[in-house]
């Protein structure tokens, strides 16, 4: 779908972009992941030809970004940036209606996309003829999310899209952003520093340091089979979070104990989750009691205590570094 | 207090005089900002796309406005001769700068990640400007032109000195003949004028800033 092929990009004498190639997938989640002025920025902005690289192809569908004609193309790809960027002087019936509006949809038709996009993001139906500064900031990127998806693009494009909002706010809105029927049939590429978020978001993560492509794979990849000491450095602080969010109740199931569990008498049934779920399960309850886990696919049923799960996890661990 | 009554009786007796010499002073001032908008505001977009141009332009609307307003109108009458033509140009050089300037500034405040929010979702340069910096920079625009109206309403009196009419015929006539009611009748109205043109710009904008 996206398929960039050794890009260079260079602002005067300073390289931003050297040597990069990426394909991305059709329906593809990929997260582009660095620290700050390691070039993800710019090299998202190639692929909707807001910056054009100094020498290599970006390829959309199959046809290159630099060189058609661009703002037509920008129509077909959602761009949700950094800040808030809606435009002030339009209310945000206007704001979550320009696409189609330069698309020239139908008024009625735009009208009637813009209603269920609010409702879909949970924005009352008052706010409609609210102006941007009359909006908190996470009410205003819902907005801006609402915005980008208006045309329905096939591609999406996310620079930063939570990093403005506070913790709690972030956790929210990135939860119902991606329980959306809109979002999950889309190409996505989001830009982020936060490596919780990368790797919430991501079916893939792109590292990149100094303009140049580190490593790129899925999460689990990245955590246990690090290319080089930046990609484990990078990860290295928030290694066990990640490590246990990532592990699926499912990897570990063979190594719980069979047990004699019987779902009667379930004091804590978990679903189809992962370990950090389970573990949160735990929580306030006494040595030695059990929770009860069920398998998400072939829903067995296991009665496991909390030295059990960490056992389980240790053996896993010890597999995978193998 | 006896000054006033005079000055009713002047301006009752003169009232034909006063009021072809007022349409005079708003066509003055009329024309040249008009003018001023046709090539400040393009100038003003202009040097906002090429900022290296923007010191050269604005330097230049600059010295413009430092010149001496009846320095400027003596300078333009061996090229325009008397009358009208002279004292629109030179009004309409006093209004440039002001114009120029605020349209300059004002597309120059937009928020760049606006700008960017602009381009990426689609509009070409052309929309942006439309749809995005012009509503954006508007007001800081009308200000500008504010400035300059009001500027050449008072500038506009000195036409009168090459013989391009307005309220200044009868401020210059009050002042060679030391008649004070005379004075005082010319330059009473374009202060209330200007209070016009101010609310007039005001409701402007208001409506400007809805569509």
């Amino acid at each position: 779908m996206i398929r960039i092929c050794q890009t260079y990009k260079s602002f005067g004498d300073r390289a931003a972009i050297e040597n990069v190639s990426l394909d991305i997938a059709a329906g593809e989640h990929v997260v582009l992941l660095g620290p700050s002025g390691s070039g993800k920025t710019t090299l998202l902005c190639m692929i909707n030809g807001l910056v054009t690289p100094s020498s290599g192809s970006v390829k959309v569908n199959d046809t290159e970004v630099h060189g058609q004609s661009q703002h037509q193309l920008r129509r077909q790809i959602g761009y949700v940036l950094q800040r808030n960027s809606l435009f002030p002087h339009y209310t945000v019936e206007e704001n979550i209606g320009i696409v189609p509006r330069l698309l020239k949809w139908d008024p009625p038709v735009i009208r009637r996309r813009v209603r269920e996009l609010m409702e879909k993001l949970h924005l009352p139906e008052a706010y409609r003829s609210r102006r941007p500064d009359e909006l908190s900031g996470g009410e205003a990127q819902r907005v801006n999310i609402a915005r980008a998806l208006a045309a329905d693009p096939p591609i999406l494009l996310m620079d930063e899209p939570f990093s403005a909002l506070d913790t709690l706010t972030r956790t929210s809105i990135r939860a119902e952003f991606m329980q959306l029927d809109e979002f999950r049939k889309k190409t996505i590429v989001v830009v982020t520093h936060d490596i919780q978020e990368a790797f919430e978001l991501g079916d893939t993560v792109a590292l990149l340091q100094n303009g140049k492509l580190i490593q790129h794979g899925k999460p689990q990849e990245l955590l246990y089979h690090p290319t080089n000491d930046f990609v484990n450095g990078f990860l290295s602080n928030d290694y066990l979070k990640l490590s246990l969010s990532l592990t699926a109740i499912g990897d570990l199931w063979d190594y719980l104990p069979m047990d004699n569990g019987n779902e009667e008498g379930a004091a804590h049934p978990v679903g189809n989750t992962t370990l950090w779920e389970a573990m949160e399960a735990f929580r306030g309850q006494k040595d030695g009691e059990t929770i009860t886990l069920r398998h998400g696919q072939s829903h067995e049923w296991k009665r496991i205590t909390w030295n059990q799960l960490m056992d389980a996890y240790r053996l896993l661990q010890n597999h995978n570094r193998r | 207090m006896n000054d006033q009554v005079n000055l009713w009786d002047f301006v009752a007796s003169h009232w034909e005089k006063l009021l072809e010499q007022t349409g005079q002073h708003i066509g003055l001032t009329f024309m040249s900002i008009s003018l001023a908008i046709i090539i400040g505001v393009p100038a003003g977009i202009l040097i906002s796309r090429n900022r290296k141009m923007s010191a050269p332009v604005l330097g230049f609307a600059g010295i413009l406005q430092t010149i001496p307003s009846l320095a400027l109108l003596g300078l333009l009458i061996p090229v325009l001769g008397i009358g009208a033509k002279p004292a629109i140009v030179a009004l309409f050089l006093y209004g440039l700068l002001p114009i120029i300037r605020n349209t300059y500034t004002g597309i120059g405040n937009i928020d760049p990640e606006i700008r960017e929010a602009a381009r990426g979702l689609g509009m070409n340069d052309w929309q942006v400007l439309r749809k995005v910096e012009l509503p954006l920079a508007m007001p800081v625009i009308l200000a500008g032109i504010r400035i300059a109206t009001v500027v050449n309403v008072g500038v506009a009196t000195l036409a009168a000195y090459i013989a391009a009419g307005g309220l200044g015929e009868f401020i210059f006539g009050g002042i060679s003949l030391n008649n004070t009611t005379m004075m005082l009748a010319g330059p009473s109205l374009p202060p209330c004028w200007r209070c016009c043109l101010t609310d007039c710009s005001r409701a402007f904008r208001k409506s400007g800033s809805a569509a």
